[in-house]
């Protein structure tokens, strides 16, 4: 009999998962992947022997999934979650087929995915996100390629160009949307982590030293080549934040790109908890309270995925979202819930003002979106570019449900995931706000799903056929 | 701690011709002291053996062998590799033992047999 | 408001839409009214099928009329919404099944569709793809599909160009009687009109309750689902003797799975959830029979309502002692049948007389006091 389930193995899952076990909760923790980590404290593929250290990210996430493992939770790792009901069950799919989960409490942690701006060619291999570039040297340890182009917003950028360098590639640029005075202008908030800052200085002297040439207020507007990446157009913004006329190109055999982090809310939405759209917390994010409880009792979120904070505050909120369920399920009294989590509050507060000026540096620019070239793929997945998108809104699709069934952009495998927010920004740039044009329903499967899994093996005698409809 | 960058010439010469395929993988492996990584495993690509790590993701696998292009978009016939390399995108999608897969969500096993969905 | 119209169509799906179109052409003035989006609900979302073999034989001179009407509707309607006209096989896997089939075949084709029974190796000649363990099928020429999700497409520039007045986004609320016309209370705004047509679909029963008529609607929360592109594994539209199996693949390489199977809903609130038994009884039923599907991914199911009255038939006229207030809907297959239904009701308000009587459907039959 399972007390609560926790969705997502990254700082936020598995800081809920250990706290909720060390209480005395039988906790379950699902993850898609083999090893927890989620994006940012991504593990090494379990071959590989880490011999010395791989710096202070790397511990972090070692002693989180090493508290994880003494903790008495249950870890369920390669299950993939296509389903989630009220109740709750979660319905899994894994190797060996499906699973359902079932608890009274949920707490959903399941992150972001990477917000993409489309631009002509952005379907080019070669052509890979920021958070991809991550995922490649980090964990799987492979440089994009030989001479690499960095671009988009946000702190990602820096953080990949770095990495690039330490391993011995080359960045050939890094191609940044904000301006120099965007980033002073959060100063002030980012000194809230003062280690953190540091640690960015630190990154921007690196870069410089390493002859890394740095283009504020500048967007990669083409990326060129067949079927693998040759060079790369750029263009200064202009003083309305659309892209000028190209003045450059860059070559380049790969070009990593992502404009900021997008709250992953399709298993709150599939469970219609109240969601409200945040642009400068990442667009879309579920309503939550102080405890991390949305407005669905039961069902608690923690870490990005309910409105940009970073990883710090994503371990706190996993804790405090685990303090939650023990209040809720009656294991603790109120003064003991409030003396548990006092200091965790403090701490959270001041780790979300970081995260937060974060957030913002990477919301959303729909100056951008808005200037996206009508013959350029909007919908990877289906080959929708904007110009069936616009005529669609045209002919009265007002909402992006509907500009989804008339032009089929967010049909495909990815289920809108790559371009739900760049279609909705085109929808609403024709009427209405991001708030009014909606986002694509949330609907299970959230991932496709194996056929064969699905369906195991059976007898056509198993299948349960009632009785036939009238004549 | 010593770092370096070694072209992994000895993956280069497993490269299937007709991709236009450089001499050297355009996605190279990172080598350093920290990580020591098990002994390199062929699988088969398209019927030719590839040398990959165990362990690793069946993307990075094919990357590091200088694939960029894995397959081409049902519609406009545009050739796409991996994206996201989370799971996400589903660009990097192949055949692996007769199933759909996502290549980056695979993880590498001695022997395993992948087909990528291209022209001849 | 602006005047006084001719006709009120609350509900823009097919019913309410068609109805709308037919009555604008004919040369009233008339308004449609949806709380959402045109076609957003079950016309919007359901499986396209356009067969016979599951069509009620009271309902089949309408299927075979509305089937003709969808294979030409760029000529009436003036858009396409996807139609393919292709064969159609519903299949028998037990002995219980082919004698269900046989009989029910014959049935139909008594009642106008050109079905014959054709054995395992003929089945296998039409649908190369058909899996072995089939015993016989009904085979009907008269068959194929259209892509629902483009019906609101194609209805919206129609009645627009048609000169219907479209308030989408427009929640209607109640009536009240002024003289010899109708206010329909709505938000945003109020619309005055001659005759109300309710085409509320699973909500016709609270749009009666409005005029105070009592019309029981069942519910039926129907799941379907679909795979990602795939190379060509069929080429007909598939069912089953029961009914319970609707299998199409789409020239984009997309296959529907559907055929009724429940999932879970509440039309007050219009929430919906999937019932994983349901998907999973309802793929393996589709990799029984095309076994080529086991190897593809399910990319996306979605569920939709169908309302079904007290004996399955469709609740089409005027409602009882009250002067102009009209109900369509509820024809159970309704895309299939839905838009000749709708457009002989139309000439019928019209003035005019149809050639299929429409009297089996009078809503008195259904009003319980």
């Amino acid at each position: 009999m399972t007390n609560v389930l926790v969705i997502g193995g990254g700082p936020a899952g598995m800081a809920a998962a250990s706290t909720a076990a060390q209480h005395g909760l039988a906790t379950t923790l699902i993850d898609e992947q083999a090893i927890p980590g989620g994006q940012v404290y991504r593990a090494l593929p379990a071959s590989y022997r880490i011999q010395g250290d791989l710096g202070a990210d790397h511990r972090t996430g070692q002693a989180l999934r090493e508290e994880l493992v003494r903790s008495a939770a249950t870890v369920a790792m390669g299950h993939r979650v296509w389903n989630a009901r009220s109740g709750f069950r979660v319905d899994t799919i894994a190797a060996d087929g499906p699973q359902s989960w079932t608890a009274p409490a949920l707490i959903v942690a399941t992150g972001t995915t990477e917000r993409q701006l489309p631009f002509p060619g952005w379907t080019t291999p070669g052509v890979i996100g920021l958070a991809a570039a991550t995922i490649l040297i980090k964990s799987q340890r492979l440089l994009p390629g030989r001479r690499v182009v960095v671009a988009g917003v946000g702190p990602l950028l820096a953080a990949v160009a770095i990495a690039i360098v330490k391993a011995g590639g080359e960045v050939a640029a890094i191609v940044d949307a904000a301006r120099p005075s965007e980033w002073l202008a959060k100063l002030p908030r980012l000194a809230a982590r003062p280690d953190l800052l540091l640690r960015g200085a630190h990154w921007v002297a690196q870069l410089h030293r390493a002859g890394v040439c740095h283009l504020g207020g500048h967007v990669v507007t083409r990326a060129l080549g067949g079927d693998r990446l040759d060079a790369i157009e750029i263009a200064a913004l202009g003083a309305d934040g659309r892209p000028q006329q190209s003045t450059h190109s860059i070559a380049c055999d790969a070009l990593t790109v992502g404009f900021g982090l997008v709250p992953n809310t399709d298993i709150t939405r599939l469970l219609r908890a109240r969601h409200v759209y945040a642009a400068q917390r990442g667009g879309w994010i579920a309503e939550r309270e102080a405890d991390m409880r949305s407005s669905v009792p039961g069902l608690y979120l923690a870490g990005d995925g309910g409105g940009i904070s970073g990883a710090v505050a994503a371990e706190l909120q996993g804790r405090l979202a685990a303090f939650a369920v023990l209040r809720d399920l009656d294991r603790f009294s109120t003064i003991a819930h409030a003396g548990a989590t006092a200091m965790l509050r403090q701490h959270h507060a001041r780790a979300a003002r970081f995260g937060g000026a974060m957030a913002e540096l990477m919301a959303i620019r729909p100056a951008l979106h808005r200037a996206t070239p009508a013959d350029c793929i909007v919908c990877r997945c289906e080959d929708v570019p904007r110009s069936e998108i616009d005529a669609a809104i045209d002919a009265g699709a007002r909402d992006v449900n509907q500009l989804k069934a008339w032009t089929r952009a967010g049909m495909g495998p990815c289920q809108g995931k790559m371009c739900g927010d760049a279609v909705a920004e085109l929808v609403a740039a024709r009427g209405g706000t991001r708030s009014t044009v909606g986002a694509f329903t949330a609907r299970a499967p959230l991932r496709p799903l194996p056929t064969s899994a699905l369906i195991g093996q059976f007898d056509y005698g198993d299948i349960p056929i009632p009785k036939p409809a009238p004549l | 701690m010593s770092r370096e960058i070694r072209p992994t010439s000895d993956v280069a010469c497993c490269l299937i011709g007709g991709h236009g395929a450089a001499a050297l993988a355009m996605s190279q492996r990172i080598f350093d002291a920290a990580i020591l990584r098990p002994e390199q495993v062929t699988i088969s690509v398209n019927g030719a053996p590839v040398a990959a790590m165990p362990g690793e993701s069946v993307a990075s696998a094919l990357l590091a062998a200088g694939f960029t292009t894995f397959r081409y978009s049902p519609r406009g016939a545009t050739p796409r590799g991996p994206f996201c390399l989370m799971g996400v995108c589903q660009e990097c999608m192949v055949t692996i033992e007769g199933r759909r897969a996502v290549a980056c969500q695979e993880s590498v096993r001695a022997g395993m047999i992948v087909d990528l969905d291209l022209p001849q | 408001m602006s005047g006084i119209y001719d006709a009120v169509v609350v509900g823009a799906g097919v019913h309410g839409a068609t109805t709308a179109l037919f009555l604008a052409r004919g040369g009233m003035r008339v308004a449609v009214v949806d709380r959402a989006a045109i076609c957003r609900e079950a016309s919007g979302v359901n499986a396209g099928t356009l067969t016979m073999q599951m069509t009620r034989v009271a309902l089949m001179p309408f299927a075979l009329e509305a089937h003709a009407m969808w294979a030409s509707a760029k000529t009436w309607l003036g858009h396409d919404v996807g139609v393919v006209v292709c064969d159609g096989l519903s299949l028998a896997f037990t002995e219980g099944e082919a004698a269900l089939l046989t009989e029910r075949a014959a049935r139909r084709r008594e009642a106008g569709a050109p079905i014959e029974i054709v054995n395992f190796r003929r089945a296998r000649e039409i649908e190369p793809g058909l899996s072995s363990d089939v015993l016989i099928a009904g085979h009907c020429r008269v068959d194929g599909y259209a892509n629902a999700y483009l019906t609101g497409l194609a209805y919206r520039r129609a009645l627009i160009e048609a000169g219907v007045t479209l308030h989408e986004n427009t929640e209607a609320t109640g009536v009240d009687r002024v003289g010899d016309s109708w206010v329909l209370h709505c938000r945003p705004t109020s619309i005055r009109a001659r005759r109300v047509i309710l085409a509320g679909g699973v909500w016709l029963e609270k749009m009666a309750g409005w005029f105070g008529v009592h019309v029981p609607i069942k519910t039926l929360v129907n799941q379907l689902s679909v795979t990602e592109r795939i190379a060509p594994v069929m080429r007909t539209v598939i069912g089953i003797a029961s009914g319970l199996l609707s299998l199409k693949q789409y020239p984009h390489g997309t296959v529907v799975i559907g055929g009724g199977w429940q999932g879970k809903g509440d039309r007050e609130t219009r929430a919906t959830e999937l019932v994983p038994e349901s998907l999973i009884g309802n793929v393996r039923l589709a990799c029984h029979t095309i076994p080529a599907l086991a190897h593809s991914r399910i990319a996306r199911a979605w569920l939709g309502f169908e309302a079904e009255t007290a004996d399955a038939l469709p609740a089409v006229g005027a409602l009882p002692d009250r002067d102009g207030v009209h109900m369509i809907g509820s024809v159970h297959s309704g895309y299939t049948s839905g838009i000749c239904i709708a457009k002989l009701f139309a000439q019928q308000l019209l003035g005019g007389t149809s050639h299929l009587s429409l009297g089996a459907f009078d809503p008195a039959r259904l009003v319980v006091t």
